[in-house]
């Protein structure tokens, strides 16, 4: 479940790409190029639905597909004065957050089951502290707190994009973010 | 400000820190394009989402509402889609969208049970393309069984195809649709 993250790489584009020609062409129906706005975008975005969702791959790759999907449609409304990237990030994020919802109906990872605390690993961990079992730790947390933790400690988002996004208060946003904090630290045995 | 915040402080920053350093970009599904590339409606000239149909106007029913010729319009997307080499082995468990899937059909095949024979001619191509096109949305869930947009055309379909059977039947009956 932890095996697969990439390294960072460079993600600057290739030289010859131009995403603004890239984007009229999807617009105007060119799935080739449509594919290379995937092929861009979606290693970045995946990242952040596969943290969002707790680390739950069908989850995430569901998130992904609806993200581009609706991307797909709303691409002619698209206004090249903001970021493609962070436009998709919203698509995606929003995708991710909605299906966790609809899953509340069915089993026990929903955003609204917010004060439920999955099993985490235990503070004398001999591996806590590694890349793996923050991810790990991460993945365990609360869905709504993880996703305060993710948008904003990760993503870099402002409280008020992420109350607005997650329909809660901004006061809300802050106290999920304080505590989805504690319990990570918790759980990594403050080895911070 | 105590000692107790600045330690918390401190902690958060270092928290934040290695949470940033966590790799930016993850592997995508190596299907993942191919499964995405069969769900694109097509584009219309205009850059709006849309299938490519016969235009309304040829057909022998198209005394439908306009609606109902757009939701026809959409459902029949899917036969852009099935060209596309689809996967391989669909897995041995249904998935939700799967299971919903089924509870879905069963309800619509109720629903059609419940309904008169349709004695309209004019209305049978029309109700077959639509049972043609169910079909097809249910052997493409089996391939794209966590294909959300599949499942959506699956319902639309099922709904457009009652709504004219029940128009098809009152026809039959003489009473305007």
């Amino acid at each position: 479940m932890f095996d697969t993250l990439t390294p960072e790489r460079d993600t600057a584009a290739p030289a010859a790409y131009n995403e603004q020609a890239v984007v009229r062409a999807a617009v105007a129906g060119d799935v080739a190029a449509y594919e290379q706005l995937y092929r861009q975008h979606a290693p970045r975005l995946f990242a952040v639905l596969w943290r969002l969702c707790g680390g739950q791959q069908a989850r995430a790759e569901d998130a992904l597909q609806e993200a581009f999907l609706q991307a797909w449609k709303a691409l002619p409304a698209f206004r090249m004065e903001s970021s493609l990237g962070t436009w998709l990030h919203r698509l995606g994020v929003n995708a991710a957050l909605m299906d966790l919802r609809a899953q509340g109906r069915h089993d026990h990872d929903s955003l609204e089951d917010s004060d439920r605390e999955l099993p985490g690993m235990g503070v004398d961990d001999p591996c806590a502290g590694t890349e793996r079992d923050l991810e790990r730790a991460l993945a365990r947390l609360p869905p709504r707190a993880r996703a305060v933790l993710v948008l904003h400690d990760i993503e870099g988002w402002k409280h008020h994009e992420i109350a607005e996004q997650l329909q809660m208060a901004v006061g809300t946003s802050k106290a999920q973010l304080h505590r989805a904090r504690g319990l990570l630290r918790a759980r990594l045995g403050d080895m911070t | 400000m105590t000692h107790h915040d600045d330690l918390d402080h401190e902690r958060d920053t270092a928290l934040q820190r290695r949470l940033r350093d966590l790799p930016r970009e993850r592997r995508v599904p190596a299907d993942g394009w191919t499964r995405l590339q069969a769900a694109l409606p097509v584009r219309a000239a205009d850059g709006g989402p849309t299938a490519k149909v016969i235009p309304l106007r040829r057909r022998p029913y198209a005394r439908w509402s306009l609606p109902a010729g757009a939701a026809l319009a959409a459902s029949l997307a899917l036969y852009w889609v099935l060209p596309v080499p689809l996967q391989p082995a669909p897995p041995p468990v249904p998935t939700v969208l799967q299971q919903q899937a089924a509870v879905m059909t069963d309800a619509y095949r109720e629903a059609m049970a419940a309904l008169p024979p349709v004695d309209a001619p004019e209305w049978r191509p029309a109700l077959v393309e639509l049972d043609r096109g169910a079909d097809q949305i249910r052997d493409a869930l089996q391939q794209s069984p966590r294909s959300r947009h599949l499942l959506e055309q699956l319902q639309r379909t099922y709904a457009l195809r009652l709504e004219l059977t029940r128009q098809a039947t009152l026809s039959a009956s003489g009473l305007p649709t």
